[in-house]
């Protein structure tokens, strides 16, 4: 048997996870003293209740989940005989994976007989909800890990997100987008546009004035780099702005039509506090990232 | 009897009754704006000019030495425009009558007067008359062409000539005519004469150590630490108190010391390292209405610390400099990546307090956004004086201008085309405030009343309307629709009345992105800033 897992930093949520038979990883995030996994110590994610906090001026950081913690998700599988394939954010944002690398390292030493697959979806949010979506799509196509594998060697780098975020202090604190150290600061109403490489780091392309002029310039990037996307997912991502996201997805019905598949998500609350209420973004099929 | 030679002592006390009449009339200088809103502060930018120089000064210095003090203290605490101008007119006569020996003449006096006026014109990029500079110029005219020899007969010529020229500002400068108001920087040095003109009798000798005090604690060069203690006393007819005995205790226990009383009021200010002392002293006569102590010490070696830090840490290749009023602006400015400096009220920082933020900036080539034409003289003289690192003044007229220009910074660039980048984002940017009218006029063609809501730019009054909110609506009938508008609420301001706006903007407005922050300005109910 093959176990999937994914984690909460793909803003998947329990009902698409049980769909796509994934097990859920939470990635913390901590406020005031209180650490909070996502889905463990909440069913349903209060959006508009986390992004209000962080309006407010709550600056929740983030960690990494332990050795110890990774043995409790995988270790109950190999023991039952399951293999494990898991699709997870980006290895290039965080260290939490060194402690996963160690602890399949030891399950492996005693499970020898068991196998752990791994695909980076070399993001965050949306583009890993969508790679993660996708990969279901396959296994419930019946295809082989090994297929699978195979095929999300070339088409991770195929998706392809963009987004803009409403203050850019957030980011600063986290200091995990680069072509923004030239810039002194944030500056209300001007949008620093941001995509994901194909390292899974996130990079500046550059900035709009208001956001009508943002929205424009994402759905420009559709309009460019898209492929194939009737046959894929556009995902469109935002951190409590659904009157925002709400106007890009009618801008994409109007020039795509009923045909496209589109879905709205949450950014979850791990990644939200990184970068802050308001940020909209559309993760689309692409010629390349 | 008459007046022919003035000694350094004589010079001194004819400032400081000049001082004391510009501090009378104060009110109604500031009063004398060209826009019906009360955001005028001519009055007080010179008083605290004059007094910053007097502050400066030592009863017991020679000529040479007063007129130094008397410089270096105006040029350094001159405030908005006027006070510039003021500053470097001093500076000019000073830097002559210095040369005079123990006293000078009024021949001496004359050739003062005209290097001054030189001085405060060169103060000026590009000078206009009907001005304090016509002022002071046609009254050094008219005293040159009488050239008494005494100095009665020299300060009535300038009186009158200097009340003349005054008059006649409204019909040079039109803006003065429309608002029907005679220039305020002229009728500023208009009191001062007439204050050194009252002080040549001999019997007006104003005190100047209160002014002292204030300034020494903005210069910041305090000789000793411990607490700073002051205090504000009723006398309850305990024991008789006397301000001179007290003025000694004080000098016991501590120096910087300031004693004087209004009726039955005692202000005190020393720097002690016994407060306990004073306090038990100052009790024996009465309450105390109002009491600060701080601990300098813990103070200063807090700055030493961050200096330490600032000696260790590089400086950076540029910093951004912005002069700023209201709490939330500063904020703004400040995660735009500006260091601010505070310009009151009227955003008229001294170029002392400019120079601070340029220390502050910590950087290689500073750039300077004076924000308001009051303070792009004083910024100026920040940058002459400066002699730790490259000064740039932008000429940025408003905070919409200095805020958008921070978009345009690329630390990647050469200092002179980030200039040219800062003054074209200007281009893009238009900021609009809204105060209320405290008189009725008509300019611009637009007809205001007393207590309407008057939408202006920097150069001229837009519309009223009978609300602030009113206003801002009208605004944008005569407007291309913006990308983005930044409004940013007064301290007046309500939150109800802002959010309704907001609602209303938006409605109207559905492509153009309204940001509502608060901007704690004073007098603007509302500053918009609009790309």
């Amino acid at each position: 048997m093959l176990t999937l897992f994914t984690d909460t930093d793909t803003d998947i949520t329990p009902a698409q996870a049980q769909k796509y038979g994934y097990r859920l990883i939470s990635m913390p995030y901590s406020h005031g003293g209180k650490t909070v996994f996502p889905y463990e110590d909440f069913e349903t994610f209060d959006a508009h209740g986390f992004y209000q906090m962080l309006r407010s001026g709550v600056l929740p950081t983030t960690s990494a989940i332990s050795y110890e913690k990774y043995i409790e998700y995988f270790e109950p599988e190999f023991a039952a005989g399951n293999d494990i394939f898991y699709v997870h954010f980006s290895r290039a944002m965080t260290a939490t994976f060194d402690a996963m690398d160690l602890a399949v390292k030891a399950l492996k030493e005693k499970y020898p007989d068991r196998r752990f697959y791994e695909v980076d979806t070399k993001g965050i949010t949306i583009i890993s909800l969508n790679i993660v979506l996708e990969i279901g799509d396959w296994f419930a196509s019946g295809k082989t890990p090994e297929e699978v594998l195979s095929l999300a060697e070339t088409e991770v780098d195929r998706f392809a997100v963009y987004f803009f975020a409403d203050d850019l202090k957030f980011f600063a604190r986290s200091g995990r987008v680069s072509g923004i150290a030239g810039t002194m600061g944030s500056i209300l109403g001007i949008r620093p546009i941001i995509y994901m490489d194909t390292n899974g780091k996130m990079v500046s392309v550059g900035k709009e004035t208001g956001r009508n002029n943002a929205m424009k310039r994402l759905l420009a990037y559709v309009d460019e780099l898209g492929d194939d996307l009737y046959s894929h997912r556009v995902i469109v991502g935002h951190a409590d702005a659904p009157r925002i996201a709400g106007q890009i997805v009618d801008a994409l019905r109007n020039k795509y039509g009923e045909k496209l598949e589109i879905l709205l998500a949450d950014v979850n609350p791990t990644a939200g506090s990184h970068c802050g209420p308001d940020t909209v973004g559309i993760c689309f099929h692409a010629i390349h990232r | 009897m008459t007046t022919e030679k003035i000694n350094s002592l004589k010079y001194r006390s004819l400032l400081s009754e000049g001082s004391r009449f510009l501090e009378e009339r104060c009110d109604q200088i500031n009063k004398l704006n060209v826009f019906p809103v009360p955001d005028g502060d001519t009055g007080d930018n010179m008083l605290m000019t004059l007094q910053s120089g007097l502050a400066e000064t030592g009863a017991d210095e020679n000529l040479p030495l007063l007129c130094d003090s008397l410089s270096r203290g105006m040029l350094y605490g001159a405030r908005g425009n006027s006070g510039v101008i003021l500053s470097r007119f001093f500076y000019g006569m000073n830097s002559c009558i210095s040369k005079c020996g123990d006293s000078f003449t009024a021949d001496n006096f004359i050739a003062g007067l005209e290097n001054g006026v030189s001085e405060a014109y060169a103060a000026v990029s590009s000078p206009k008359e009907g001005t304090i500079l016509t002022v002071m110029r046609e009254t050094t005219d008219a005293v040159k062409k009488e050239s008494p020899a005494d100095f009665e007969t020299l300060f009535e010529t300038a009186h009158t000539a200097a009340a003349q020229a005054l008059k006649n500002t409204p019909e040079q400068l039109e803006v003065l005519k429309n608002a029907g108001v005679v220039d305020s920087g002229g009728a500023g040095f208009l009191c001062i004469l007439e204050g050194m003109r009252s002080a040549l009798d001999g019997k007006n000798i104003s005190p100047v150590s209160a002014a002292k005090a204030t300034v020494k604690e903005l210069r910041g060069d305090e000789e000793m630490l411990g607490y700073c203690t002051e205090f504000l006393l009723q006398k309850m007819g305990g024991e008789p108190f006397s301000t001179d005995s007290f003025r000694k205790f004080l000098d016991s226990v501590g120096n910087s010391v300031v004693v004087f009383e209004t009726g039955n009021i005692v202000k005190a200010h020393v720097h002690t390292f016994r407060p306990e002392e004073v306090l038990k002293e100052a009790h024996r006569f009465g309450e105390f209405l109002t009491l600060k102590i701080e601990n300098m010490t813990v103070m200063h070696s807090k700055s030493t610390v961050e200096n330490e830090f600032e000696l260790l840490e590089k400086k950076n290749k540029y910093g951004l400099v912005a002069v700023a009023c209201g709490d939330g602006i500063g904020k703004m400015l400040k995660s735009a990546g500006y260091t601010t400096v505070d310009g009151g009220r009227s955003m008229n920082p001294s170029s002392q307090d400019i120079l601070r933020g340029i220390k502050q900036a910590n950087a290689e080539t500073v750039f300077v956004f004076p924000n308001h034409k009051n303070a792009f003289l004083a910024a100026k003289q920040a940058g002459e004086m400066c002699d730790f690192c490259k000064v740039l003044v932008v000429a940025s007229q408003d905070i919409g201008h200095c805020y958008c220009a921070a978009s345009a910074f690329d630390d990647s660039l050469p200092s002179e085309e980030l200039v040219s980048r800062f003054e074209a984002a200007a281009k893009a940017v238009k900021t609009v405030n809204i105060a209320g009218a405290i008189r009725d006029c008509t300019e611009n063609g637009v007809t205001v009343r007393k207590g309407d809501a008057v939408c202006f730019d920097k150069d001229r009054i837009l519309l009223a309307e009978n609300t602030a909110q009113d206003a801002a609506v009208k605004l944008f009938e005569h407007l291309d629709t913006p990308d983005v508008v930044i409004i940013l609420t007064g301290e007046e301001t309500s939150e109800g009345d802002a959010s309704a706006l907001e609602s209303r903007l938006e409605e109207l407005y559905p492509d153009t992105e309204f940001i509502m922050t608060d901007g704690g300005q004073p007098i603007y109910s509302y500053t918009l800033i609009i790309r």
